[in-house]
């Protein structure tokens, strides 16, 4: 065996392989991928009257087809395809820019790679709130040119929101960056599988942002049947686009499972484990658990949708969809927040460098909220079920909250006495506990049935679910992008700057959610690009703070990147935390810890000086 | 750069396996396609298969639960379920005995009986493939009624795992065909091993939930 | 211990305002206009959980700009560390935890429970004997309302689009169905729709195959002309023309609901 290899070892010296750019690889066999499949499905095998090239069946093989060249262009050729038949794992990625366009295993690049995927899906994702806006500023149709159009935009706006955005950013993106660097590990456990279900996530991206072109679909973010069977094919392309970007997460959360768990350094035992990383373990187990459950109901609708089988229509069981699409979608929003919960954890004992209060509250409520979120997704149906269902979904609803406010108190706790420095990531922090303290009170009032059946499906719904997102989530990712800012790029933002754009942000969300709430409550619906005159006015001021709203974050965008150029260089570890991430300078494509380290004692104690981590000791010099 | 690739299996880092030589981390990746694992490195491979194992356990009660909501649904005409269900799960459970037998095969170093077994349980899961598609090529169509498409789809369902269990599989075989699957290097043939009982079981399972039960 | 005082005055002062803005915002009817029992259930449900969880926001926000602006570190301060560093507090955690346990269960036993029991007994059979029967269709995308008791098969404006008249002071049975009057064997036709009268504080999705029902209890004489909150509207999406499933709703007087009704009739058999 041995000679095996040391006899191809001759092979991997040969230079200069002749190869073209791994994207434009990818492109191009995605690209034939496509048209061959798609050709010979609509062509030859399932052959339709007048014989369209384009049909649902055909564009269904037709894509996955594509998908598979996207990846195998992108470098699942050499990493999984060739080792598959034996031949020796050969990948070379140069130590330049051209190493975030390909696969990449080292989780610092892709962790980067997720995390500008995640932007790009955020900023499309946000255009199209911005075209929703600008259409509800009138009560009459004049942005769009059908219903249809503004319905899909609703639709690719709250897919690619969720999907790239809400459960990817905290988890996938800062995850695969951070989590390695702060359990003081060299790499993540799989690294191949997060290189490859990065290249999933773009691909899912444009599937959904593009699906208009097939045809537009009403159903929203939940592509939900019955409504989903009439649609045309544009549907089948929010089915696979959000099966890829799903797919994606849950390669990432297995991945970063096995991380946490095999790959600790020394000395960092199970009471020591970062904050963080316990949020990312318990969205993690969310992911591993309900993506799959989601995944296969997409593949029922598909199925049903491409081949027409009554499954969900009237002669089927229609309610099912809806049933285990929230079975999912309420873990799901918990998979957006979990990890957020445990930022806020993470920044606030450095902030006030003050140790961190009631740590295993802390701890407690991440996990409790994990294992409630499966018992509580049918108060998204109090309005399509039988009366004595209600009350144990309510109660579970309600219960939830006592976990969720561990996170507050564990927080408040910390900065009580502390030392707090009013940098741009503890006001944001602040304004993000604050944003989902309204989120929770308006989610406690949801809970109640009673008012549940008046609320239900009108912008004051909407008005609460972006409170707990955005307000958690959103605010939480970007006091996240400032603090590690300088990690990621050996740059410091602009205080000031950073602080106008907190504000901004802060203030255009209020003051346009806010009303979203009080909208809801005149009678505003969903789903309407069209609604009574008497809700214009209301309409039309909700609408300018909604730009202000996206000029802010397009601020904060522009300052983060120019600053990550530009910005005055940084000190390693600037804002003098104990966490391991700042005890390694290594940017992506160098090792993170050489020797590993030794952890000494837990991260979160302010109260003596003593080092928490020491070089391990070589076992043997060779 | 260079130093790295002379080496033997044998003596290479074992935090090479991941793709990761401990010299030039990622800029040059370069191993056999099978290494050899530190007993944690194992049971971190087998960690993680346990997570795959268990996600993949969740799509099949999602089939057989909407197989509950459609109280009152038929089988569809023609979805033969002897021949469509029943051998399946005969050729499937023979193969899983042999997969098993080549894990045990090549722990003793029988490289020859595992490449033998591993080669028959394809086989007979290429044969489970065909005989669960003949039913559903001949079944008859009727998007009208309550001749329940879920059965059409549990079947579909169970031929694409089962053909991503075949792949697996035969993986194993071409590995061990240039010689690089030993019992130094058994996590491929278990892991292959794994997937293959998995999809047995599972497809046993939603055959009795589906036509038995 | 001065941080403790200050924080408790400062909490005082904010629930006592909290108190005060939304007691305001009751009075002044933010939450949804109200023209049934059912929709003034939903108002004391809302103003009750405000009024019991104002000094829980009030703590919450108080707490966040306190410390913001109390334990700020300052400029000049050489010693980058807090003096005070502590782990836990047994009697701060305690009391948190009790507190959130003891307003969850309040919250569920009333109004959750309390509430959703009225509604129960609001639907039993024997109290429904003398309801006025609505029967609601929706199809993509219109609605049709007819009222079997006065033999009326399609309640319709001068125009011909649908409308709906009830009487005050009456309980009224919706029976809803989603199905096309016209394509009846089409099987993928019927999608689910929403029923909903804002001003009646609630809704009831309407799943093609099945039949639900739904109860209210009219309580003043409006209509859609008064508050545009006094109309049905779709609210779970049914396709492009789902905007557009609304009708007007008209809450007379016993008196006018008969004289509504011998003018339905009369058009009817024109
Ligand atoms: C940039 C600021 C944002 C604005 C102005 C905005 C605005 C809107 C509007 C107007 C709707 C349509 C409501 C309806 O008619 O049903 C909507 C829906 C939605 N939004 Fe946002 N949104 C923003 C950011 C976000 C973010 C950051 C997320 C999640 C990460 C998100 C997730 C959703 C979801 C899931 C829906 C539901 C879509 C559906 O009904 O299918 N939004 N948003
Ligand atoms: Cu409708
Ligand atoms: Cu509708």
């Amino acid at each position: 065996m041995s000679s095996t290899f040391a006899g191809t070892s001759e092979s991997f010296l040969r230079k200069g392989r002749r190869m073209l750019p791994p994207v434009v690889r990818g492109l191009f066999w995605a690209a034939i991928g496509f048209f061959v499949v798609n050709t010979l499905v609509s062509q030859a095998l399932d052959r339709t009257p007048f014989a369209p090239y384009v049909t649902k069946v055909s564009v269904t093989f037709g894509w996955a087809a594509a998908t598979c060249g996207w990846l195998l262009g992108l470098g699942a050729w050499e990493l999984v395809v060739r080792p598959y038949f034996g031949k020796p794992v050969e990948w070379e990625v140069p130590n330049d820019w051209r190493r975030y366009f390909m696969m990449s295993l080292d989780h610092k690049v892709v962790g980067l790679q997720y995390m500008v995927s995640s932007v790009s899906g955020f900023f499309i994702a946000g255009l199209a709130a911005m075209l929703m806006r600008l259409e509800l500023m009138n009560s009459s149709l004049w942005t769009f040119p059908t219903p249809n159009a503004y319905l899909s935009t609703v639709g690719i706006h709250g897919t690619i929101m969720m999907f790239s955005f809400g459960t990817v950013m905290l988890v996938s993106g800062f995850g695969n960056y951070l989590i390695p660097l702060m359990i003081g590990s060299n790499s993540s456990a799989f690294p191949r599988v997060s290189a490859i279900s990065q290249w999933l996530l773009p691909a899912g991206i444009i599937t959904v942002a593009l699906s208009p072109i097939l045809g537009t679909w009403t159903t929203g973010w939940r592509g939900y049947a019955p409504l989903a069977e009439q649609d045309p094919n544009g549907i089948v392309f929010y089915y696979l686009g959000v099966f890829a970007m799903t797919l994606s997460s849950l390669l990432v959360s297995i991945n970063l499972t096995a991380t946490i768990l095999f790959k600790r350094a020394k000395g960092l035992t199970w009471n020591r484990i970062p904050m963080y990383a316990w949020g990312i373990l318990a969205a993690s187990l969310l992911n591993i658990i309900w993506i799959p459950e989601i995944e296969m109901t997409f593949i029922l609708a598909l199925v049903s949708n491409v081949a027409s089988l009554p499954l969900f229509a009237q002669i089927g069981t229609p309610l099912t969809y809806m049933e285990v699409f929230w079975l999912f979608g309420h873990p799901e929003v918990y998979i957006v927040v979990v990890p957020a919960f445990a930022l806020w954890q993470e920044f606030l004992p450095v902030m006030g460098q003050k140790t961190l209060f009631g740590r295993a509250w802390g701890v407690l409520g991440l996990v409790f909220v994990m294992m409630f979120s499966g018992l509580v997704w049918a108060h998204h149906m109090f309005t399509n079920m039988r009366d004595d269902q209600m009350l144990p979904f309510s109660f579970f609803t309600e219960m939830i909250s006592i976990p969720t406010g561990f996170a507050f108190l564990t927080s408040i706790g910390t900065v009580w006495k502390s030392k707090l420095r009013l940098t741009t990531p503890t006001l944001l922090v602040f304004m993000s506990m604050f944003n989902f303290l309204i989120g929770g009170v308006t989610g406690v009032m949801l809970a109640d049935p009673v008012i549940n059946l008046q609320a239900h499906d009108t912008f004051f719904v909407v008005g609460h679910f972006h409170y707990t997102i955005i307000g958690a989530m959103v605010f939480t990712f970007m006091a996240a992008a400032y603090y590690w800012l300088p990690k990621f790029s050996g740059r410091m933002y602009s205080e000031f700057w950073g602080k106008v754009g907190a504000i901004w942000v802060f203030v255009a969300f209020n003051c346009a959610f806010g009303q979203f709430l009080l909208i809801g409550l005149r009678g505003m619906n969903r789903w309407v690009p069209v609604y009574p005159p008497y809700l214009r006015n209301m309409n039309f001021e909700i609408s300018l703070f909604a730009f202000l709203l996206g000029l802010g974050f397009l601020f904060n965008l522009v300052h983060i990147v120019w600053m990550w150029r530009y910005g005055k260089p940084a000190k390693a570890n600037p804002w003098n935390a104990k966490t391991l991430e700042w005890q390694s300078t290594a940017m992506p494509g160098e090792t993170n810890f050489n020797p590993p380290p030794e952890v000494l004692t837990g991260f979160y104690d302010y109260s003596d000086e003593q080092p928490v981590w020491k070089p391990e000791s070589p076992v043997e010099v060779s | 750069m260079a130093k790295n690739f002379g080496v033997t299996t044998e003596d290479m880092p074992t935090s090479i396996q991941a793709g990761v030589s401990t010299t030039e981390p990622w800029t040059v990746i370069r191993h056999p396609a099978v290494l050899r694992l530190s007993p944690r490195e194992r049971r971190l491979g087998n960690f993680g298969m346990a997570l795959f194992v268990i996600s993949q356990a969740i799509p099949y009660f999602v089939l057989v639960n909407v197989r509950w909501m459609m109280a009152g649904g038929y089988i569809p005409p023609n979805l033969n379920h002897q021949l469509g269900g029943l051998w399946p799960t005969i050729l499937l459970a023979i193969g899983t005995v042999l997969v098993s037998l080549g894990v045990e095969a090549n722990r003793s170093g029988k490289i020859s009986r595992l490449q033998w077994s591993f080669t028959a349980s394809v086989v007979l899961g290429v044969a489970a493939i065909v005989l669960m598609l003949i039913p559903l090529w001949v079944h008859g169509w009727n998007t009208f009624g309550h001749y329940g498409s879920i059965y059409v789809i549990c079947q579909g369902v169970a031929v694409f795992y089962t053909i991503i269990a075949v792949i697996v599989v035969l993986g194993v075989v071409f590995r061990a065909g240039t010689g690089l699957i030993g019992p130094q290097t058994s996590f491929g043939p278990q892991s292959a091993a794994v997937v293959y009982t998995f999809n047995a079981i599972a497809w046993f399972g939603l055959y009795v939930a589906l036509y038995l039960v | 211990m001065l941080d403790l005082v200050l924080f408790t005055i400062a909490w005082i002062v904010g629930s006592v305002l909290l108190e005060w803005l939304f007691h305001a915002l009751n009075q002044y009817g933010t939450y949804f206009y109200t023209a049934s029992s059912q929709a003034v259930d939903g108002e004391h449900a809302v103003a009750f959980i405000l009024t019991i969880l104002a000094p829980v926001i009030a703590f919450v926000v108080v707490m966040l700009i306190y410390n913001f602006i109390r334990f700020r570190a300052r400029a000049g301060d050489t010693n980058l560390r807090s003096r005070h560093q502590f782990r836990t507090n047994k009697l701060f955690i305690g009391v948190w935890v009790l507190v959130s346990i003891g307003l969850n269960l309040l919250f569920f036993v009333h109004p959750s429970a309390s509430a959703l029991e009225q509604m129960f007994n609001s639907e039993q059979a024997r109290l429904n004997r003398q309801d006025l029967e609505v029967d609601v269709v929706a199809r993509q995308w219109q609605w049709f309302f007819s009222y079997p008791q006065y033999g009326i098969s399609s309640a319709q404006d001068a125009n011909g689009n649908a409308t709906l008249y009830l009487p005050v002071n009456r309980n009224v049975k919706f029976v809803l169905r989603s199905y096309d009057p016209w394509h009846t064997y089409d099987p993928y036709i019927g999608v689910i729709h929403g029923f909903w009268i804002p001003a009646f504080g609630l809704k009831q999705d309407i799943i093609p195959g099945e039949t639900r029902y739904m109860y209210v209890h009219t309580s003043k004489v409006t209509s859609y002309d008064v508050n545009p909150m006094v109309r049905v509207q779709c609210t779970e999406v049914c396709g492009p023309g789902h905007p557009y499933m609304e009708a007007p709703v008209h809450v007379v007087s016993a008196g006018d609901f008969q004289t509504w009704v011998k003018k339905q009739l009369k058009l009817q058999s024109d």
